[in-house]
């Protein structure tokens, strides 16, 4: 990271003041010309289709097509934020999503700490395989699975605190037991897969480092403190921007497949909101404008957070741009 | 409205007379020729097209729920039949169909013939100007064998392709579906505690769930592992424990009748308490499964296998059939000698029972908006489907080929087909791509199983009357913004009913509950209904008078 | 390397072996109980509790999976788009986030954020199939490979991770009069392969899984992928077995849909598995000093 900065802070010195745009740009033509075919396909591919939020405002009618149908204006984010299924399910959301934040965020890095303390090449390459064997099972079998696991007649869970002398837990109904199994249920799932990207980023650092530190003197414990988690703090940072454009997607298929209406007060998201409604009138207008307001949000968010990390890394430098 | 009950008894009786062979041929026979009579005119009215020996081309987008090859030989056995259509059917998979329909259609690919899966969607299609209008008249003349089949069927069955005032299409008739449903007993534990005959009374039926719960009946060792009934409570929640509240005259997620002619949604009559008394009191005892809040079908699944419920509800009589029916494949899968019986509608203290019926109203065939302006493609189209749909050997030969070589009958009489062991010939037969659209209730009956009477020998009882008791068809004059509310508040209300069941809040809450449903936007919500049942009862009486 | 681990060393070195092989066995354990249920006759499929072991094991499951020949098709088909979508995804991404990681280049901001402003917004299905009916890539492999053969998530990874690269070795072949594009392919490219090997695993398992687009864009039943074929089977699978009559199936009993769902995931995920272990090298210690000075 410090070698990174050094980079940008020389290459700001020699930087000469007052140039055109043009002369500014001509020594990075080649560079130019290498973003340009992958600039392309995300303008086609991306910003292509992207005339089709404007259903957000209309009242979409397949035969009339998107241009042709009907303006409403903000009905549709007025019928969202005015109904109170809805916004219950946009409160949900947030909580659910911090709360994955909070707890979730940080398992995948712990992971990757505690694998690169691992010497036993073997044991250390089948403990990453195995644990991201879970991402590849979707919810509705993981959600069976732990319906099972936490039934309070058959479940193993409840097995075990009987044993401990407690009485069974009705996890899965229970209001305050439901977004703790949401949080669990995803780190399990995911934390293998998630650590994949800081295992790539602890292979980068040079190990000098950790000989120097261990001539010093230092503890494992201080070596992961000093060196090994600055190291990887950039891309955790970059991550923890990116997932903030996700946090008003709290796991659709997740709850979907966990969630009994009995738990609807603390569990129904902005998209099994959605989803319920969609079955009754299947209107593509409202379902566009709901995530229109989530990529807005999304949006807020991920610049709001970029301006903060950038603030607080010491050199102000963090963050995506 | 009477017709609702008349189609009922129509089908049931059509599914008690076995349809032996003979019988069977014989009347395959005579509709053969209404069905010759309409290949003709199909011949007539493409006579120029004939001539120069063209072929129309007509595209037939619907679902299959197996493997279908794109072309498959079902394409060449209809144009074996007729001649002059090129038929490509296009095969969707069931899951995704909607969305993958919808945004062809949206991308300007409109299929000549679509199957639609509700009158909502065809309303939504009609709306949006996909579909062409099919005044019955036409239908009556271009598709006769499915416009008589509607008459015994109940006319109401033209609804599912009405919208806007207008005829969108040609209903589809599926007496299977809209069967009622029926209660399924474990015999075998009954017997254990000495009892002989099926409970028929609420009554005798908590006499007969105390005395299993307090043995164990399914011998693991384990006592008070056994319950008398559960429920899906986890995805079909607003049904919850239908067949109790029956006992006490209201079917929980029907609009009800009431005596002054108005609606009333089933979950806020009164009657639901005194349902609510008992489910409580039976919760209490250990009768009711706890775990029912959230059971799906894969967990009542394991229930059933695993013998942990005695009383096996909320699904129609061919559940416990052996040897395909789920109930019976999952009992004897746990236990060899499980038993399933068929029994009544539990009876209430006031003599009411019945059960819930899925209502007459399905899908349709629609017609892609571009025929509007091709009345003559429009006249073959709906001749295909009338072709395919009427009760002869054509449709039988095009559907499933050869008896005898492509399909036989097991020894109860049902359609068994002779490639099922084989995916690879079935895709290419297509014996499945029809399967959505299964043609007039009477060829439907040719492969109807001898023992269908016997396991629905109680599904017609009860004092609960679909048209009379409550009205089904009353969603189709709806308006959707106001029936979405009712999506939005019922999971609360339900929610505080299983509290109540649960006894985690007092029974008296039910009425603070209700208040609260009213308030929250049911109030609106029951004034739409009312408001719907006035005027959709004048329009309905008029599409019967256009048929009759 | 030196032995130099104190006491308390030891012991945090235990705990953190402990904790793997408790997280081992908490991963694997629902891969496990599927692959039970996935050899598991009806009778134990549908019981309740712990999956450990079957005392019947059947392979009608896989039977069903491997009967029909489309599997064989739809698996090539999967292969070609894994293959030339990762090649393409790959080349493209590295290529379009060396330029992004020149901070100081006029309008990166800019482009950065039109890129990142894809991974919030998105256009939505029905413009998105009209616009490869309108380039009339429908029904071919181009309509899952171009559309996301850029995403601005692995484009912003991989950015991040080049701008973190010691600058030293870029500045001396700039000295030397190395183009942009040499730099990028002699330098940057074998300095960056852990993060490589990583964008490489997402956009490889992206396109294995995705069903969605393939159903949407390929018409054919010959085009179809792996995961729409298995797919199908499943539901065909979950589907009750009461239907109205004419579409009753033989009298055999059949397994269960759950069956059959461990089965699927048993046959979609193993070959993906298989891939990881080729990845993995890339992520060993000091790989990055390796290849500078290899």
């Amino acid at each position: 990271m410090s070698a990174a900065t050094t980079k940008r802070g020389m290459k700001t010195a020699q930087k000469p003041r007052k140039k055109t745009l043009a002369q500014r740009m001509k020594p990075y033509a080649a560079l130019y010309l290498m973003l340009l075919p992958g600039l392309a396909l995300i303008l086609i591919f991306c910003y292509g289709p992207m005339y089709g939020l404007q259903i957000a405002f209309k009242d979409y009618n397949i035969g009339m097509g998107i241009w042709n149908s009907p303006w409403v204006g903000m009905e549709h984010f007025q019928k969202f934020l005015t109904t109170d299924a809805a916004t219950r399910a946009l409160t949900n959301t947030i909580i659910i999503s911090a709360l994955k934040l909070v707890f979730s965020f940080p398992m995948p890095i712990l992971l990757a700490l505690v694998l690169n303390e691992i010497g036993n090449q073997a044991f250390k390459r089948v403990a990453q395989t195995i644990s991201y064997l879970p991402h590849f099972i979707s919810w509705i079998i993981v959600a069976s699975l732990l319906n099972n696991l936490l039934s309070p007649s058959t479940g193993a869970v409840n097995a075990i605190i009987q044993q401990f002398g407690g009485s069974p837990i009705y996890f899965l109904a229970d209001k305050s037991w439901f977004r703790p199994i949401l949080v669990i249920s995803n780190i399990w799932k995911e934390i293998g897969w998630s650590s994949v990207v800081y295992l790539a980023a602890l292979s980068g650092i040079d190990p000098s480092l950790y000989e120097a530190a261990i001539v010093d003197g230092a503890t494992r414990v201080q070596r992961i403190v000093r060196i090994t988690l600055p190291s990887i703090m950039p891309i955790a940072v970059i991550m923890l921007i990116l997932s903030m454009g996700n946090i008003m997607s709290a796991g659709f298929d997740q709850v979907f497949n966990l969630y009994s209406p009995q738990v609807y007060d603390v569990g129904d998201i902005l998209d099994t909101y959605v989803y319920r409604r969609g079955l009754v009138d299947m209107s593509y207008s409202f379902s566009t404008a709901v995530g229109l307001f989530k990529s807005v949000v999304g949006l807020i968010l991920v610049v709001t957070v970029n301006v903060i990390a950038k603030r607080l890394s010491p050199d102000h430098d963090a963050g995506l741009w | 409205m009477k017709a609702t009950k008349r189609i009922l008894a129509a089908l049931m009786a059509a599914a008690m007379v076995v349809p032996f062979a003979s019988g069977c041929g014989d009347d395959g026979g005579n509709s053969a020729s209404t069905g010759g009579s309409s290949t003709a005119s199909t011949g007539s009215g493409e006579s120029s097209g004939t001539d120069s020996g063209e072929k129309t081309k007509i595209s037939w987008a619907m679902w299959v729920d197996s493997a279908v090859e794109d072309a498959n030989d079902a394409e060449t056995r209809l144009m074996e039949k007729m001649p002059n259509v090129e038929i490509d059917f296009m095969p969707f998979e069931r899951a995704t169909w909607q969305d993958q329909i919808n945004t062809r259609v949206a991308g300007g690919d409109i299929p000549d013939i679509i199957y639609r899966d509700s009158q909502g969607v065809v309303a939504q299609y009609a709306e949006q100007g996909v579909i062409c209008e099919v005044p019955i008249e036409k239908a009556r003349e271009f598709a006769p064998n499915i416009y008589e089949a509607t008459k015994d069927y109940g006319e109401e069955v033209w609804l599912a392709t009405y919208a806007d005032g207008k005829n969108w299409g040609l209903p589809i008739m599926q007496p299977s579906v809209i069967a009622p449903f029926s209660n399924h007993w474990r015999m075998d534990y009954l017997e254990k505690v000495g009892v002989t005959e099926i409970p028929t009374t609420l009554e005798e039926a908590e006499e007969v769930f105390l005395k299993i719960i307090a043995e164990d009946v399914n011998e693991n060792g384990v006592a008070g592992d056994t319950y008398g009934l559960t429920f899906r409570g986890k995805d079909s929640t607003s049904r919850l424990f239908e067949e109790i509240f029956s006992a006490f005259g209201v079917l929980p997620a029907k609009w009800m009748v009431n005596d002054d002619g108005t609606l009333t949604y089933g979950w806020m009559r009164d009657e639901i308490k005194d349902g609510l008394a008992l489910l409580n009191k039976w919760y209490s005892m250990g009768i009711i499964d706890p775990e029912f809040v959230t059971t799906d079908g894969a967990i009542f699944n394991q229930k059933v296998a695993s013998g942990s419920i005695v009383y096996l509800t909320s699904a129609t009589w061919n559940r416990a059939q052996p040897p395909q029916g789920e109930f019976y494949l999952n009992a004897t899968s746990g236990d060899p000698n499980a038993e399933l019986v068929v029994g009544p509608a539990l009876k209430g203290p006031n003599g009411d029972y019945g059960y819930n019926t899925w209502g007459s109203i399905t899908s349709s065939t629609t017609f892609g908006s571009h025929l509007a302006n091709d009345e003559e493609k429009l006249n073959l189209c709906l001749q295909v489907v009338d072709f395919v749909s009427a009760n002869t050997d054509d449709a039988e030969y095009i559907r499933y080929g050869v008896e005898g070589t492509d399909w036989e009958r097991n020894d109860v009489g049902a359609y068994v087909d002779l490639y099922a062991d084989d995916v690879n010939k079935q895709a290419q037969f297509g014996s499945r791509m029809l399967g959505a659209t299964p043609g007039v209730p009477e060829l439907q009956a040719r492969y109807a199983r001898t023992d269908d009477a016997e396991y629905s020998q109680y599904a017609l009882e009860g004092t609960l009357v679909p048209g009379e008791s409550y009205i089904d068809w009353v969603s189709t004059f709806t308006d959707t913004e106001i029936t979405a509310i009712s999506a939005d508040i019922e999971p609360d209300f339900l929610s505080g009913i299983i509290d109540i069941i649960t006894g985690t809040r007092p029974l008296e809450d039910y009425d603070v509950l209700r208040q609260q449903w009213y308030d929250a936007g049911g109030q609106a919500v029951t004034d739409e209904y009312n408001r719907a049942y006035q005027e959709g009862g004048a329009i309905m009486d008029g599409i019967i008078a256009q048929i009759e | 390397m030196i032995k130099t681990d104190t006491k308390r060393d030891t012991a945090f070195v235990v705990c953190c072996y402990i904790f793997v092989a408790l997280l081992m066995v908490v991963t694997f354990y629902p891969f496990w109980d599927l692959f039970i249920l996935s050899i598991s006759p009806r009778s134990e499929a549908l019981k309740p509790g712990l999956r450990l072991f079957t005392s019947a094991p059947t392979l009608e499951a896989y039977r069903s999976v491997f009967e029909s020949n489309e599997i064989i098709r739809s698996f090539w088909n999967s292969l070609v788009r894994v293959v030339l979508g990762t090649a393409l995804s790959l080349g493209l991404t590295a290529l379009t986030a060396y330029p992004l990681s020149k901070r100081d280049m006029p309008f990166n901001k800019g482009v950065t954020f039109i890129i990142l402003f894809t991974m919030i917004f998105s256009g939505g299905m029905i413009p998105g199939y009209l616009l490869i009916k309108d380039l009339h890539i429908m029904n071919t492999i181009w309509a899952l490979i171009l559309p996301s053969a850029v995403t601005a998530y692995n484009l912003i990874i991989m950015r991040n991770f080049i701008e973190g690269l010691p600058p030293s070795l870029e500045e001396s072949a700039r000295i030397d009069g190395a183009s942009y594009f040499t730099i990028w392919y002699k330098i940057v490219l074998p300095l960056s392969k852990p993060v490589l090997a990583t964008v490489m695993l997402w956009i490889a398992v992206a396109h294995w899984n995705n069903y969605f687009d393939a159903m949407i864009y390929m018409h054919d039943r010959s085009k179809f992928t792996l995961p729409v074929v298995l797919r199908r089977i499943l539901l065909e699978n979950e589907l009750d077995k009461y239907l109205p009559a004419g579409v009753v199936d033989t009298g055999t009993a059949p397994q269960t849909p759950e069956t059959t769902k461990g089965a699927i995931v048993m046959v979609s995920t193993i070959p993906i598995i298989c891939v990881y272990p080729f990845i993995q090298k890339y992520f060993t210690k000091g790989v990055m000093l390796g290849a500078v000075k290899g």
